[in-house]
């Protein structure tokens, strides 16, 4: 039934991505939009429903979440240094990404790096 | 209690006709006396990708070729869409379906809620005559995907000579299920 998709989805764990180099030149994939046989399966999006950063003794920086380089999708995210937010869906706005989710933190002290990871319902 | 494949009890989808069943198909103004031979579940599948829509507009009206059936085959489906669109249906692409005096209702999003079985969106198709949708997005901003996901059954069936069972059919003394392919009027 229908119905099933107002539940929980199936819900996909991105990798562990590390920021080491500061501003929009150290963007990295977060996630990477599905893009198998798109004729076959038809386009795939999908949700953030959660978000883990790790702050690796990074300084106080925000941490940039978005499509391609510097395109926001999310208000940046204040991280704190040495500390680790997660963020939930209840948290997150449910932006829907038709593209490779992007991070990038934009200072980071000399050999700081962010650690973030995510989980995803795809939808398609 | 009846058993029979892809049996949901209440609630879900089940199958318009079962093997060996018969069949009267109204296409326009046509009808086709049908038995049907075979049949299988169609799980649920993105049926098309109407694509990118700017804020407030309409797609053009957009053929369904993915829903295209073998020959002497018909299909039984129901759908629903996964991005915030509404959608009209029509079969073929010139009629109507859902149709009022003043008014072609709608599927959108709502429909999982107030429809969670999706009855009230089932349509047939007989053979390649495919049904068209026009999507509509209704936001202040633009969608980049109109995706449609439709699930049903498939039906291979053979065509029903007999004179005196087709007259039969005719006159209500026999058994036949009447489904129709397409929308009336215009």
């Amino acid at each position: 039934m229908a119905i099933t998709d107002m539940l929980k989805g199936v819900r996909i764990p991105g990798a562990v991505v590390t920021i080491n180099v500061a501003g929009v030149g150290g963007v990295q994939n977060l996630f990477q939009q599905s893009n198998m046989l798109v004729a076959q399966v038809g386009t795939r999006s999908f949700r953030i429903k959660k978000l883990m950063i790790q702050n690796a003794a990074a300084g106080n920086c925000y941490v940039h979440i978005g499509t391609g380089i510097a395109v926001d999708r999310f208000p940046p995210i204040y991280s704190i240094n040495g500390m680790t937010d997660e963020y939930g869906e209840n948290e997150i706005p449910q932006y829907e990404f038709f593209a490779d989710a992007t991070a990038y933190a934009d200072v980071l002290i000399a050999l700081g790096a962010i650690l973030i990871s995510c989980e995803v319902e795809e939808i398609g | 209690m009846e058993l029979y494949p892809h049996k949901s009890g209440i609630g879900g989808m089940e199958p318009i006709a079962l093997q060996d069943q018969n069949v009267a198909l109204h296409y326009g103004t046509g009808t086709y006396y049908r038995k049907v031979t075979f049949s299988e579940a169609i799980p649920p599948f993105q049926a098309i990708d109407v694509g990118a829509l700017a804020a407030g507009a309409t797609s053009v009206r957009t053929a369904m070729t993915r829903l295209d059936m073998p020959d002497e085959e018909f299909a039984q489906f129901r759908w629903y869409p996964i991005d915030n669109i509404i959608c009209r249906l029509w079969i073929p692409n010139t009629v109507g379906k859902y149709k009022l005096l003043a008014w072609q209702s709608y599927v959108d999003q709502t429909i999982i809620s107030r429809d969670p079985c999706l009855h009230l969106t089932e349509f047939f198709v007989w053979e390649q005559n495919r049904p068209s949708v026009e999507a509509m997005n209704p936001m202040d901003y633009a969608l980049l995907a109109s995706r449609i996901i439709v699930m049903g059954f498939r039906y291979v069936s053979t065509e029903i000579k007999d004179a005196a069972l087709l007259n039969s059919f005719k006159a209500g003394t026999a058994p036949c299920t009447h489904i129709w392919a397409s929308g009336i009027g215009s």
